[in-house]
């Protein structure tokens, strides 16, 4: 850029603009179209890479897909899935409503509060799967081992969340609640949560990711059933395109979990400054 | 300034006398005791519109808590009736200055009304307003079914009055209750409270630090020493009902009652920073 063109420009933001307008690759790099297109270029080579390399070590993309799609209809992957997904809705289910309560309770209660903190203290730091043989020994092999290893490590987080989101209720609303005569119950309930539930929300996502973790894990490890007992055996038996077929299930899993949580979230936080998309006013 | 509305005319109060006795409240602050307030005495009558004033710090709030039962008294009391204030009476609401706080932000103004009426000081009679018609008279109307954060300060403040209104007190404590809204949206709220105090008979304590609205709204003025050290005016304000904007603010006595308690408040104050200077 010469200087007579600077002068002829004016202001800063004219010069930016006429800068973008001169970069179409600079824009593109930016747009988030590119990084999908980097990955369908990754996949398409990969494709390519398996077709001219033949290995049962590196099956094809299209392979895994035939693949995953036979054993979702026909064969045990959806079997599997439907396992995994149970020890879910149970463990992640209890683990919110244990979370949220006790989480309420240790911010509201002092002797609760007294009660559990070594023990959310203690836990917090140690990764569930450490668990799992535990729980083995004790719950066997059943469905039983798989949601405990989930409520474990699911309520933790819900629990921080909702204890931060519950002792975080503004002085304001604390009055509120005291001069219009609230009882405990309905403070708790008319007040406390829905106050504290864009805090209990982020702690209910994080628990979503981690019990889908553990859901998976504690399956592999143990080798009793679920996604994460088909990955492994299919490992075992060399079978790699099954393999393959059950670690892209569990992606598209997750990202449906975190999408569909996200959609319940706007929707029940709509209230919410986080969620708003338009500020208006008189 | 109201139109005619379908709010139905309340009796002449039947609100419990105030009594404060010889209150005292202390805070343990950082750098030791604190004494908001000491050895204060006032009375206010069933259905009086007082109000509080002060300089900030002359611990006018910490009177108006301790009255709602949200501060306690270290020593003396507070009695509503017969009662000595505990915790907070059941027939008192309170309207906060800080309405973005205090409203429920995930109720929408008609749920929000609806939680003071559903935690109402008494159970709606036959014939009375309904949660619909008392919004109509603050004026929301048109916006029954936004979210508190999609209005305007004063908007937000209608509600909360609204609000309040909703759970029939027999006593409003009003803290600056006007106060963080701008000018124009005050003189509607303080004209709204007075007709609504006017409809209701409620008893209504409004402590704000500006002289002139506590004259406009008050039947009595009660001015508070530096520091909480006791009450330095009681004022009685012998204005025409109702109150008008224009007239009320025009009235010869008007300007005599500004300077008496204008006095007051200054001349109360401060021989400590009248040394340093």
């Amino acid at each position: 850029m010469t200087i007579l063109e600077i002068e002829n420009e004016g202001t800063p933001a004219r010069k930016s603009n006429a800068r973008r307008k001169r970069s179409a690759l600079g824009d593109f790099i930016r747009n988030p179209t590119f990084g999908w297109l980097v990955l369908l270029a990754l996949i398409v080579f990969w494709e390519a890479f398996a077709y001219v390399n033949p290995s049962p070590g590196l099956p094809a993309p299209s392979k895994i897909a035939t693949a995953w799609w036979g054993e979702i209809t026909r064969g045990k992957l959806g079997f599997q899935l439907a396992d995994t997904m149970i020890s879910m809705v149970y463990g992640y289910v209890l683990s919110a409503i244990l979370g949220i309560a006790l989480g309420v309770l240790m911010a509201w209660v002092r002797v609760f509060y007294v009660l559990m903190e070594p023990l959310v203290e203690l836990t917090r730091p140690i990764p569930t799967i450490i668990f799992v043989p535990v729980i083995i020994l004790y719950a066997g092999l059943g469905r039983e081992m798989n949601v405990i290893a989930i409520l474990i490590s699911a309520t933790v987080p819900i629990l921080i969340a909702s204890y931060s989101g519950a002792r975080g209720v503004s002085a304001a609303l604390r009055d509120t609640a005291a001069t219009f005569k609230l009882s405990w119950w309905q403070t708790v309930r008319e007040i406390v949560i829905p106050a504290a539930a864009p805090e209990i929300f982020i702690g209910l996502r994080l628990a979503l990711a981690g019990a889908f973790v553990i859901a998976i894990a504690s399956g592999m490890i143990a080798g009793n059933s679920g996604v994460g007992y088909y990955i492994i055996n299919a490992q075992q038996t060399l079978d790699i395109a099954r393999m393959y077929a059950g670690a892209a299930t569990v992606a598209i899993v997750g990202y449906l979990l975190n999408y569909g949580f996200l959609q319940v979230e706007r929707r029940l936080l709509h209230w919410h400054v986080s969620n708003d998309r338009s500020r208006t006013a008189e | 300034m109201v139109p005619v509305h379908p709010l139905e005319t309340g009796r002449r109060s039947s609100a419990p006398p105030i009594r404060v006795n010889r209150l005292s409240v202390q805070f343990q602050g950082k750098r030791g005791r604190v004494d908001a307030l000491t050895d204060i005495s006032l009375q206010v009558a069933g259905g009086e519109f007082v109000a509080l004033v002060g300089r900030s710090g002359s611990g006018k709030s910490t009177l108006l808590r301790a009255i709602g039962g949200l501060t306690r008294a270290s020593t003396g009391r507070v009695l509503i009736g017969d009662e000595a204030v505990a915790e907070p009476p059941p027939q008192i609401r309170f309207v906060a200055q800080d309405y973005s706080q205090s409203l429920l932000p995930w109720l929408t103004v008609r749920e929000n009304v609806r939680f003071g009426e559903r935690h109402a000081v008494r159970q709606a009679g036959d014939g009375e307003f309904s949660i619909e018609e008392l919004i109509g008279y603050v004026g929301l109307s048109h916006a029954i079914d936004r979210y508190p954060r999609e209005l305007s300060g004063g908007m937000q403040q209608r509600v909360a009055i609204a609000r309040a209104i909703a759970s029939r007190p027999e006593i409003m404590l009003l803290d600056e209750a006007f106060g963080s809204v701008d000018a124009l949206s005050r003189a509607t709220l303080q004209d709204m409270m007075l007709d609504l105090w006017a409809r209701f008979g409620f008893t209504a304590i409004l402590v704000t630090h500006d002289i002139d609205e506590a004259i406009y709204v008050a039947d009595r003025v009660v001015v508070l020493k530096e520091d909480g050290r006791g009450i330095a005016a009681d004022v009685s304000v012998n204005l025409p009902r109702p109150r008008n904007q224009l007239e009320t603010r025009e009235h010869p006595r008007y300007l005599e009652y500004r300077r008496e308690l204008l006095e007051h408040v200054l001349v109360g104050q401060t021989p400590k920073k009248a040394k340093a200077a």
